[in-house]
């Protein structure tokens, strides 16, 4: 297990350095977040809630999906991860599903409203 | 002496093109006043540490981002001083929420068996002390997640500091 976490901690830390080179919300770093999302629930997987690695790679997963724009998958992981979590990670993971819930409601309901145009002859 | 381009064998686990990138800023950013071989004012847990900073020169300078080479070539110093003087070994980069950061560095120190939470930061002659004040209330936010320690590099002297 400590050599897989270290060989999962090695590519998770590259994936990192290379989503926050790349230009803020552009294809690529979205690309690239949603990488560092999988790795970090791929830890999460090998790691308990209550370790700082587990804390860290459920944090971590939730947090790469919210900047990777992907909130669906966010949602989805805090609320998978919220059960049985300790307090300290529940709150930080409800803090998290909160803004993913969000995000999700303004793609749903866009703020449209209607425009008066006056077309002169 | 600490030599800047030492960073790959102090952090083996880094990837190869991030230290030529942190070894490349960190040159660039002292060589704006100072040449290798530069004594660097540095405090670690309180405590001042005579030291002499050097590293191979490069060139190109004028097609670097000043803002970028100060903050990456920090981050350059600032991980050299912790594997020369601290030989606490990276474990992972941190994730933080774009606009919301807490930490940089999730750091293990095998001889007090702990984790270390690390924010780094840089500064080419802005103040230095509000730097780290505001540094620790940043990582403060990360203490769930090991011992919270700060690292500020300026490079007007140079000078630099490592909590813990």
């Amino acid at each position: 297990m400590v050599t897989e976490l270290n060989g999962l901690n090695e590519k998770v830390t590259e994936a990192i350095l290379r989503a926050e080179a790349a230009a803020p919300d552009s294809v690529q770093a979205g690309y690239l977040y949603r990488e560092v999302s999988e790795l970090e629930e791929r830890i999460s997987e090998i790691t308990p809630s209550e370790s700082i690695e587990g804390i860290v790679a459920r944090v971590g997963a939730v947090t790469a999906a919210l900047d990777a724009h992907d909130w669906v998958r966010a949602s989805r992981l805090a609320e998978a991860y919220l059960v049985g979590a300790p307090a300290d990670l529940a709150e930080e993971l409800k803090r998290l599903l909160a803004e993913a819930d969000d995000v999700g409601r303004r793609v749903r309901e866009p703020d449209v409203r209607p425009i008066t145009v006056v077309l002169a002859a | 002496m600490m030599d800047i381009d030492a960073l790959r064998t102090l952090h083996p686990g880094l990837p190869q093109w991030r230290i030529e990138e942190l070894t490349g800023y960190a040159a660039i950013a002292l060589q704006r006043r100072h040449k290798p071989g530069v004594r660097l004012s540095l405090t670690i847990g309180g405590r001042e540490v005579e030291e002499t900073l050097t590293w191979g020169p490069r060139s190109g300078a004028e097609m670097v981002d000043d803002d970028r080479a100060t903050d990456a070539g920090a981050e350059g110093v600032a991980l050299t001083i912790v594997g020369h003087h601290r030989r606490w070994r990276i474990e992972r980069r941190l994730t933080s929420r774009r606009g919301r950061p807490e930490a940089d560095w999730l750091l293990y120190d095998p001889e007090a068996d702990e984790t270390i939470v690390l924010e780094i930061s840089g500064t080419d002659k802005g103040p230095f002390e509000a730097r780290v004040r505001e540094k620790r209330g940043q990582v403060a936010l990360a203490a769930r997640r090991g011992r919270p320690l700060v690292s500020v590099v300026r490079f007007l002297e140079p000078k630099a500091m490592l909590e813990g």
